[in-house]
């Protein structure tokens, strides 16, 4: 049997954290960062990496609450007894959900999050940090690019959860040209509706990452509805694109958001408020460009976007 | 006479053939009814099972939004299908979504139960494992119903589009699918029925034409067998009347072919032996003939040697005498002829007594 089980090792590393963390930093000395991962996935380890490519100059902890919102309370709760690291690093929804309930006091910059603004309240002066969302003007744009007669783009949302998003939209579509048509609802049950009311009035339609809409019937039913009425659909990820989607535009990689996340905290070390930085959208972009779909919607896609396009479907 | 006739050959040939085959019609035909209803029910719920869940896949949409039209669509398919009567989607709490199928507009369709059972419900919720319960409705008709749950993944996260996210494995709300409606086939057991009575049928028209078969077959093949013999028997039969020259024809090669060789060699040696003693026999006979025939001659001899005496003492001349003796010795000896001189006591010649034979 291995000395150094899983279970030990995380425990040693516990250990040496929390001696780590008890060593107050003076000015001029490498800064104390705690690193805390929601989950164990691999696309979290990318972003600590790009995090800590950037970060070189501080001392960077990892902890990992395994998915379990109460660990990482825990280990929050233990953090704040003894010596405080100069920022947190909260990696994932999960990690950021807890600590914004516990954390008020210590500069946390988070990486891997959508919809950063739905989980951090209004109150929360301490928290910035690097969001998965795509930027609402390139995905209008793609749109635009990719079928330049198109007006009236479709969108169904929650406004509980994307509410904020349909605004910063509804500000960016006239500069592009286009009007949207933004359909609100409460349960997954309703975008059916939603989307039979569209039916003929749009020209494109517009995945949100909003769970609410995400329902797996209700993305099969924008698939069907983008078929039958042969329109494009921008999906949200490579993963719709693949089920028939014409776009998939997401962030290009965890790298790229923890290099990103890296950059706001090296901002906040070198004095800078949280509160002065806003949150960021992902900078590089994957587009996956599904041909297939394109060919049955009888889409003409232009060269620029296939040049651009990470992956093409064909 | 019936007690004589059952002691025939072929009559126990037929007697022990015939149970027999009749034995082994039912057996196997029995069998293989058997085993064909088997596989046929097993086939039928399989497809029974596979179309619930097929109709609770394609029905998700349709459960899930609740919009008839999509659940509608969902039910095209199925309800053209052969042996679909009837067609029920509920949601999780048991309303009914929509129904169809051929057995809702029969004459039978007021003893099916529109609503769903509650057991059946709660049992599909809690194992989430399509169900089979079989009933009869008060037409006659029996259906196979299938209950099968329709079942939709939960979204907790977006970042389930981009990436895996680990599943927490804490408490039972964090099961991923949830049952969101049933689907509920009736199978219609009217073709199966149908075609278990063709099978009986036709089962029963081979057994009867086999055993028909059959019993031809047996009695040929044993008047196969006892036509021989009974020739045989005939032929002794003539033979016992004395009727030697008796041959039986032999047919075949086999044991009864081989007794027919053997009955003609019998018979041949038996003629022989016959002829030898007759022979001996008629030797006998003339044997016998001419001892009779000499004792006879004897006889007549002797008669006339007696006659002779007799006459010997009669008075009569010399060569009377000497004559009858002569013809009497010509007689029992048989000389063709003697002559006796007698000498002459006058003259010492002799003069000629008598002469039988020589005519004077």
């Amino acid at each position: 049997m291995p000395i150094l089980t899983p279970r030990i090792v995380r425990l040693l590393s516990t250990v040496w954290l929390l001696g780590a963390v008890a060593s107050f930093p003076l000015p001029g000395e490498a800064a104390n960062i705690v690193a805390l991962k929601g989950a164990d996935v691999d696309v979290y380890d990318e972003a600590l990496d790009g995090f800590k490519s950037v970060t070189s100059r501080a001392q960077v902890s990892e902890y990992d609450m395994e998915g379990d919102l109460q660990r990482g309370k825990r280990f929050l709760a233990r953090l704040k007894s003894g010596p405080k690291p100069d920022l947190i690093l909260a990696i994932g929804i999960w990690a950021l959900q807890v600590v914004v309930e516990e954390i008020r006091d210590i500069p946390v910059v988070f990486a891997m999050v959508l919809n950063p603004s739905t989980v951090i309240g209004q109150e929360a002066r301490n928290i910035t940090g690097a969001s998965m969302n795509v930027p609402i003007e390139q995905q209008i744009a793609l749109l635009k690019k990719a079928s330049p007669q198109a007006r009236r783009i479709g969108v169904i949302y929650d406004p509980s959860k994307t509410g904020f998003l349909i605004k910063q939209a509804e500000r960016i579509a006239p500069d592009q040209g286009v009007r949207l048509l933004p359909k609100a609802i409460a349960s997954p049950k309703d975008s059916f509706a939603a989307l039979d009311a569209m039916q003929g009035e749009i020209d494109a339609l517009w995945i949100l990452p909003d769970v609410t809409v995400l329902a797996p019937e209700s993305v099969q039913y924008m698939l069907l509805f983008s078929f039958r009425n042969r329109i494009p659909l921008l999906g949200l990820s490579e993963n719709q694109a693949r089920m028939g989607a014409l776009f998939g535009l997401s962030f290009g990689s965890g790298r790229d958001i923890g290099i990103q996340a890296g950059e706001i905290a090296n901002e906040i070390l070198s004095g800078r408020h949280a509160e002065e930085i806003p949150f960021t959208t992902a900078r590089r972009l994957k587009l996956t460009v599904n041909l297939k779909t394109a060919g049955k919607l009888g889409l003409q896609i232009p060269k620029e976007i296939l040049d651009r396009a990470d992956v093409v479907i064909r | 006479m019936v007690l004589g006739r059952a002691r025939r050959f072929r009559t126990k040939v037929l007697l022990s053939i015939v149970p027999m085959i009749l034995a082994l019609c039912v057996l196997f035909g029995g069998m293989s009814l058997y085993q064909h209803n088997q596989l046929l029910r097993r086939e039928f719920v399989k497809r029974g099972k596979a179309l619930a869940s097929d109709l609770a896949a394609s029905g998700e949409l349709g459960v899930f939004s609740e919009d008839e039209r999509l659940l509608n669509s969902s039910l095209r398919g199925i309800t053209g299908e052969e042996d679909v009567a009837y067609v029920f989607m509920y949601t999780d709490a048991g309303r009914r979504l929509v129904s169809g199928g051929r057995g809702l507009t029969g004459p039978g369709s007021k003893t099916i139960a529109e609503a769903i059972g509650e057991e059946i419900r709660a049992r599909i919720l809690a194992d989430r494992q399509p169900v089979m319960t079989a009933l009869s409705s008060a037409g006659g008709e029996s259906f196979l119903e299938f209950y099968a749950p329709i079942v939709s993944a939960d979204v907790r996260l977006v970042e389930e589009q981009f990436f895996g996210m680990p599943t927490p494995g804490r408490g039972p709300g964090d099961d991923r699918t949830r049952v969101i409606g049933i689907a509920r086939v009736g199978l219609s057991l009217r073709n199966i029925d149908a075609d278990s009575s063709y099978l009986i049928k036709l089962w029963a028209i081979l057994s009867v034409v086999f055993l028909a078969v059959g019993t031809v077959a047996a009695y040929a093949l044993s008047r196969r067998i006892t036509q021989p013999i009974t020739r045989l028997t005939e032929s002794a039969a003539r033979m016992a009347e004395g009727q030697l020259d008796q041959t039986i024809p032999v047919t075949s090669h086999d044991e009864i072919g081989t007794l027919a060789e053997t009955y003609n060699e019998m018979a041949k040696a038996l003629k022989r032996t016959l002829n030898e003693r007759e022979q001996v026999a008629g030797e006998l006979r003339d044997l016998n003939q001419s001892l009779e025939d000499r004792i006879r001659e004897r006889t007549s001899q002797l008669r006339e040697l007696y006659r002779l005496g007799v006459s010997m003492q009669e008075p009569l001349p010399l060569s009377d005498r000497l004559s009858l003796i002569l013809k009497g010795v010509h007689e029992v000896i048989g000389l063709d002829r003697i002559i006796v001189w007698l000498p002459d006591q006058e003259d010492l010649s002799f003069d000629m007594a008598a002469a039988p034979g020589f005519d004077p």
